[in-house]
């Protein structure tokens, strides 16, 4: 038991958690990524990505079930050893670390291009990292609320590319099933990136209230996250077509410019300064675990300090990426390494776990 | 611009931007001018056209600030004037340039114009404080007559040149002599320039481009007149909706065009009865159709022959319903294929009465 079993957070903070984690920077060029091999079916796949994120939930579900109150972390020295186990969940927060640099260094990216052209990238890096780090220090509570509240922003500024529908054309989107099955489920692949925060389920699980409603409100946590993908890819292909889309690095800014505001020379600006405190939070939530995650593994050192540490390591990390093409790239190859480690390490979690007997959380 | 900032004394505002090209047999120098609006002793704003030169786009910016007392300032501007060379030549690298920049305005409106956009730029509007202002303000209002619609800015540019199966339509404006009056001359919009792609490949008069943009834009409002001499005539203003249906046998495609056109008479010197008998209107509609229906035919068989090119976006159908990329060339198609025209009429109001 450690003191941080005295915080809890309430179904709705999972659930904003949960998206939080699945929604950063990714969401505003997701489209190129699904129109690569998808064409203009793109949006299926989205849907069809989301089933990695469910599979996570439903084993982590199963994890809790059995362990309640024992995260990941011990699970896994419970079930390799102590040694094996620490390097294991060690990986498994590096994982998390990797995640944080490659988010940071994409607003960065992001941020140079549509808004602050004259920053350099640790001035953009310290001031971003700054906050998060102060959010990650509060503790877990805080950040659930944080979480909460800036996720009614997030559906507010998903909906403001509402506007394309009057200018683009349903034509675009025709003939519907037209690539054909197996592009869209290639194009799903590469939606592993976008949807890859829930393994954060894992860890923060022992937090939740009410146990018995983390399959529910994790998988509304999934089904709005998928929405709101396929909701962005439908629109960009709609307004812009499948062939100017991988034109722009980031089409989803293209389509924030679409509402004409008298006053407002252009909405994007705004767009993107709104949407960085949506990437602020997944920024934290991401921090927080790896914070948390190293805590577990040297249990000497509280998460306060982790955080302090890892500010330093992440800052030098986020500027190692540089361009966006090079930073995609890299992730692309690192990426799906990192998927398949955590899909097996947690797969045979549960398997091993199946074996043990569970702390009865089924008698009441 | 800058952490601190910039007064805007020291800004140098554009208002229209020009793209020319100068092509020589060894080397191609693009020239962009550009209309700005400095501010002079305070308040008072100046408009004079400053041109930068260069072999590539980027370079005609260093090559402006060589010649400039202030900094320059992208993404204000409200037109770009293309001259018809430089259309001619290929509007890629103009588009490519812009697209790459954020601070581009992607609702400034695009055009082409006769000769050099210099000229134009340099041109005084009465009543205007330059040319770029009269010149945004006529594309604006286009939308009026003449069946054109109102998408012709950088944005709508970008998305139809590359997209499968649509072309590019911009308004042609030229400096002309006012018909029968004195020495004013004035700009005026004289047509359309019709693009393959990015390439300009021809353009057309006025009565043509009507036509033209009946066919190809969807919601857009115009006059129809039924003509039988200088005395008799009658005029109806009308809003067309178009639906395209496609359909293929054997390698060769039917396409279907139905429009709907809804309005109201102007003025009516044909047939004094259509206001008292049903039966009169009702035939009064029919004439407009079959007008409508031979005009379209015509300007169908045209396009057909001498452009050769897929300009009422009936690729975007077929495509949509045969499937995309499948390497057919939509021009080709479209000019081998049958156009149909279907019109219905529908007088919806008849204004106060008639004289």
């Amino acid at each position: 038991m450690n003191k941080t079993q005295n915080t809890f957070i309430t179904p709705s903070e999972f659930t904003s958690l949960l998206i939080a984690s699945f929604m950063g920077i990714g969401t505003l060029y997701l489209p190129n990524a699904v129109i690569k091999d998808a064409k203009q079916d793109g949006w299926m796949s989205c849907i069809i990505g989301s089933l990695y994120p469910l599979y996570t939930l439903f084993l982590a579900n199963y994890t809790c079930n059995k362990f309640p109150n024992n995260d990941i972390f011990t699970l896994s020295e419970k079930c390799f050893g102590k040694i094996l186990g620490s390097i294991l969940n060690f990986i498994f927060t590096s994982f998390f670390i990797f995640i944080e640099t490659t988010e940071l260094a994409a607003l960065s990216n992001t941020f140079k291009v549509y808004t602050t052209p004259f920053l350099k990238n640790y001035q953009i890096f310290l001031s971003v990292l700054t906050v998060t780090a102060y959010t990650v220090y509060k503790g877990m509570k805080p950040l659930g609320r944080l979480c909460k509240v800036l996720f009614y922003l997030t559906t507010m500024l998903i909906f403001v590319p509402i506007a394309t529908l009057k200018y683009g054309s349903y034509l675009n989107l025709m003939p519907v099933f037209g690539s054909g099955f197996k592009n869209i489920i290639k194009a799903s692949k590469e939606t592993a990136f976008f949807y890859c925060g829930g393994e954060i389920a894992f860890v923060i699980y022992p937090f939740l209230q009410d146990k018995k409603k983390l399959l529910k409100y994790g998988i509304i946590g999934t089904v709005i996250t998928t929405f709101i993908y396929a909701w962005s890819v439908f629109l960009t292909i709609y307004y812009l077509g499948i062939e100017i889309s991988p034109k722009y690095l980031w089409p989803v800014l293209t389509l924030a410019d679409s509402i004409q505001i008298p006053i407002i020379n252009s909405f994007r600006y705004i767009f993107i300064s709104l949407w960085a405190l949506v990437v602020l939070k997944c920024l934290s939530v991401f921090y927080f675990s790896a914070s948390y995650g190293l805590n577990r593994i040297i249990k000497k050192i509280s998460p306060q300090t982790f955080t302090i540490i890892l500010y330093p390591i992440i800052l030098f990390l986020s500027s190692l990426y540089g361009t966006p093409t090079r930073r995609r790239h890299s992730t692309d190859i690192i990426m799906p390494i990192y998927l398949i480690y955590n899909l097996i390490y947690i797969s045979s979690i549960a398997i091993l776990i199946s074996f043990k007997k569970g702390d009865n959380l089924e008698k009441k | 611009m800058g952490t601190k900032g910039e007064l805007v004394e020291n800004l140098e505002i554009p208002v229209g931007v020009g793209a020319d090209i100068e092509k020589a047999p060894s080397y191609t120098t693009y020239i962009v001018p550009v209309l700005i609006h400095s501010s002079e002793n305070g308040n008072k704003v100046v408009s004079n056209v400053l041109s930068g030169e260069g072999s590539t786009m980027g370079r005609t910016r260093e090559n402006r600030q060589l010649k400039s007392g202030k900094k320059f300032l992208i993404g204000l501007n409200r037109v770009f004037i293309l001259s018809e060379e430089a259309s001619r030549n290929g509007l890629r690298n103009f588009l490519d340039i812009n697209l790459n920049n954020a601070d581009i305005n992607d609702r400034a409106f695009c055009i082409v114009c006769r000769g050099k956009s210099e000229d134009i730029l340099k041109y005084k509007v009465k009543g205007y404080p330059s040319s770029a202002e009269y010149i945004y303000g006529m594309i604006k209002n286009l939308n009026q007559f003449n069946f054109f619609s109102s998408q012709y800015t950088v944005m709508d540019l970008v998305v139809r040149v590359d997209a499968e199966g649509r072309n590019t339509l911009l308004p042609y404006i030229e400096i002309t002599g006012n018909t029968g009056k004195g020495a004013d001359n004035l700009i005026k919009t004289t047509g359309v320039a019709i693009f393959n792609r990015d390439k300009m490949i021809a353009k057309t008069d006025i009565k043509e481009a009507k036509v033209i943009n009946l066919l190809k834009e969807n919601n857009v409002k115009g006059i129809l007149t039924l003509q039988r001499n200088s005395k008799k005539y009658a005029d109806f203003y009308a809003t067309s909706k178009r639906k395209v249906k496609c359909y293929r046998e054997n390698g060769t495609y039917t396409f279907i065009i139905n429009l709907d056109l809804k309005g109201n008479v102007l003025n009516n010197e044909l047939n004094k009865n259509i206001y008292k008998n049903p039966k009169e209107m009702k035939m009064f509609e029919q004439d407009i159709e079959k007008l409508v229906v031979e005009m379209c035919n015509r300007t169908i068989s045209q396009v057909k022959n001498k452009y050769k090119v897929d300009i009422l976006d009936l690729g975007r159908v077929a495509a949509a319903k045969y499937g995309r990329e499948t390497g057919t060339d939509w021009n080709e198609v479209i000019s081998k294929s049958d156009i149909q025209v279907n019109v219905k009429v529908k007088v919806d109001t008849q204004g106060r009465g008639e004289y």
